[in-house]
């Protein structure tokens, strides 16, 4: 079993094939060997941590699938997400943003995978605006900034 | 009643009450009262959803201010994501978004706010493609547009996809613009160019134009893919400028071609010479000679795709020698006719490396299998044995819509002792050949791996009955020295079967007992009123 301390100092004793599907944990056993210290994990919450177990406890004994993106180069990829992992992925845009921080913190890029394609799909279709009512995020541009912008790609302006 | 003067004289006099006008005086107080009380309360009313208006008021924009502070915390606001991981959302998004091209989903992300636009730019590799760009009349093609798009993608290989559009009796827009060569030749180095146009005159233009600027720029350094498409050619047209863009630019590894109809007086150049391409992709109905004189002049090609486009291509003059494509490895067949002869160029084919075939049909109405002739069985099993340079490694085969009898389906079958995968989509056969198979069932494929059976017609009883059978028997009669092989099983049957239950239980059953890894796709299948189709819906999956 591993012991892995929270950053709001709760301790979860989780078994190591389950864990080892991140790759920082599994890279930190290797490194270190067997000890009875917990890891810390700084960046992850306690209830963060209960559901990125949730998805390794689920995938437990699986291969752990080689990534064949090539982030210099983009090709056509896939936006399906399987059955699962959508409605592990049902949790409020707070959640969903920790689970992909602390998926990406722990290095474990099916889990980081799965989250960015569902921000992918909740953006698909949507205007500017709409992904800025979605995500509540605020428009930042000047009109003169927006104009210019517009300008530069209005030869991709939508057909 | 008191009369009105005597009423004066009490409210202007003290005056002693007679007995009636006291009793009047106390009920006109009551009655006073009485209506006192009752304006008192409904007043009360009143302030009160006065009030209650005014509380909920004072509620609404509470909310709207918890909104307005609770907005502050959103994680993208915030920025708590790094730039890597908003970059992989925005390659996710631009590349699988099906409404709108490429650019135009990057131009929409790139105007939701600053961080998003720098984390956009702060990675080129979304800048490298340029697809869907349309020229059309009065539209023009920027070009220093296109050049500064490019410029953000640093050096990250390049991807541009340009179609013109023009109407008949009309100049094109693609061709005469001598600023589509000038990006071309002068323009960032381009990895991946698509040009596709009506007319198979407006593309050799450009090819011509390009070629006389050969040397000037980088564009025949760079190039690796380029894919050519047209829909019309005039009778006397020969395309050898189209076969000749290879000798201007050989770097070109990957061609794709989408040829106009072919006319008669269409040969194939003497010297053509393609050696450097590895994968070859061509669609049209041109008949089998000249494709394989083309096929000649390619010895390299790794990869084939000969793309038929539901046309029945034309009788082909006699082939004297085979063509031999010894480093062919994969080779898919699309939009074959189930009832032409358009397989008998296997028979002309000699591809020793042959690992991958693929073929699929454009699906046929209700006619019987067994009353089909098809030539692909004798087809492939001429292609597969047969000689030293026959495809007797072949690993993977896929049909797609194939419409044949159970004979010719084992003929296929027993021909290819090295199979390790095998796809039957859409199969227009009857379960008969997997019942027959149960008598010998590690003879036929013995080095099947998987085995993959989705939506089986439903113009032909099949029975998943005889193919769970058969995985069974297949796995009960191995032995050490005949073992099964077999690992995975993939189906996609019917929720509409009435014994879809024991379907289960013979899936689990295949699952635990037999040790194979079962998928199973449950789909919904909606008859409807066209007389040959039928819909999918509602896929759920074990």
């Amino acid at each position: 079993m591993v012991l892995l301390l929270t950053s709001d100092n709760e301790m979860f004793s989780v078994a190591e094939d389950v864990i080892k599907r991140s790759a920082y944990i599994k890279n930190m056993l290797e490194d270190v060997g067997e000890s009875d210290l917990p890891i810390p994990l700084p960046n992850v919450e306690s209830n963060v941590l209960v559901k990125i177990l949730e998805y390794c406890e689920h995938y437990r004994g699986e291969p752990l699938p080689a990534s064949d993106v090539d982030p210099a180069e983009i090709g056509d990829r896939s936006l399906d997400i399987a059955d699962w992992d959508q409605k592990y992925m049902a949790v409020d845009q707070e959640m969903l943003f920790e689970i992909i921080l602390a998926a990406n913190y722990l290095d474990i890029k099916s889990l980081l995978d799965v989250g960015c394609k569902t921000v992918a799909k909740m953006m698909k279709g949507k205007s500017s605006e709409e992904i800025r009512t979605l995500f509540n995020i605020a428009n930042d541009f000047t009109p003169e900034e927006e104009a210019q912008i517009r300008k530069e790609n209005a030869w991709a302006e939508c057909r | 009643m008191m009369d009105q003067d005597r009423l004066t004289h009490l409210f202007t006099g003290n005056v002693t009450l007679n007995p009636l006008e006291l009793d009047f005086v106390k009920h006109e107080i009551e009655a006073r009262s009485t209506t006192i009380h009752q304006l008192e309360v409904q007043l009360g009313v009143l302030k009160a959803e006065r009030e209650i208006h005014q509380l909920e008021l004072q509620l609404e924009i509470l909310k709207a201010e918890r909104e307005m502070y609770q907005a502050l915390l959103s994680p993208l606001r915030r920025n708590l994501l790094p730039p890597e991981i908003l970059g992989e959302i925005f390659s996710i998004s631009v590349s699988t978004s099906t409404k709108l091209s490429w650019d135009c989903q990057l131009n929409t992300l790139c105007r939701v706010c600053r961080v998003w636009r720098d984390a956009a730019l702060a990675m080129p590799a979304l800048w490298a493609h340029v697809k869907g760009l349309y020229i059309d009349a009065p539209k023009k093609l920027d070009v220093a547009r296109v050049r500064e798009w490019f410029k953000r993608s640093g050096s990250v290989k390049k991807t541009l996809h340009i179609d013109g559009l023009h109407r008949r009796n009309r100049s094109c827009h693609l061709s005469p613009q001598n600023e589509l060569t000038n990006l071309l030749v002068d323009g960032p180095p381009l990895d991946t160019l698509s040009l596709t146009c009506v007319y198979a005159e407006c593309i050799e233009t450009i090819i011509q134009q390009v070629a006389s600027r050969a040397g000037e720029g980088q564009l025949c350094d760079s190039l690796r893919s380029l894919h050519l498409g047209m829909i019309h050619a005039k009778s006397d047209m020969s395309l050898g400028v189209i076969w000749a863009i290879l000798d201007v630019i050989p770097t070109i590894r990957t061609l794709s071609l989408d040829l106009s109809h072919f006319h008669f007086d269409w040969d194939v150049p003497g010297n053509l010479s393609q050696s450097n391409l590895t994968t070859f992709s061509i669609a049209c109905d041109w008949p089998i000679s000249l494709l394989l004189e083309i096929l000649r002049a390619c010895p390299n090609i790794e990869t084939l795709i000969l793309d038929h486009k539901g046309l029945i291509r034309r009788i082909s003059n006699a082939v004297n020698t085979p063509v031999l494509l010894p480093k062919l490895e994969t080779l898919r067949m699309q939009g074959l006719v189930s009832y032409s002869t358009d397989t008998d160029i296997f028979c002309h084919l000699q591809l020793p490396s042959l690992y991958t075939l693929d073929i699929a049909f454009v699906p046929i109405g209700r006619e019987d299998p067994q009353d089909l002739d098809t030539p692909v069985g004798r087809n492939i099993v001429a292609l597969v044995s047969g000689g030293p340079n026959q495809a007797t490694n072949l690993q993977h085969l896929r049909f797609e819509s194939l419409a044949i009898s159970s004979q010719g389906l084992h003929s296929i079958l027993s021909s290819l002792p090295m199979l390790a995968h095998l796809t039957l989509d859409k199969l227009r056969s009857q379960s008969r050949f997997f019942r027959e198979a149960c008598a010998f069932p590690t003879q036929l494929l013995p080095r099947l791996r998987t085995l993959r059976i989705l939506n089986t017609s439903e113009f032909v009883t099949f029975e998943n009955d005889d193919v769970y059978d058969f995985l069974v028997n297949r796995k009960h009669t191995a032995t050490e020295e005949v073992p099964d092989s077999l690992e995975e099983v993939e189906l996609v049957i019917s929720r509409c079967r009435p014994d879809i239950d024991k379907q289960a239980q013979r899936l689990c059953y295949l699952s635990s007992e037999v040790g194979l890894r079962v998928s199973v796709t449950i789909v919904q299948v909606l008859f409807l009123i066209f007389q040959r189709g039928f819909f999918l819906s509602n896929c759920d999956y074990l």
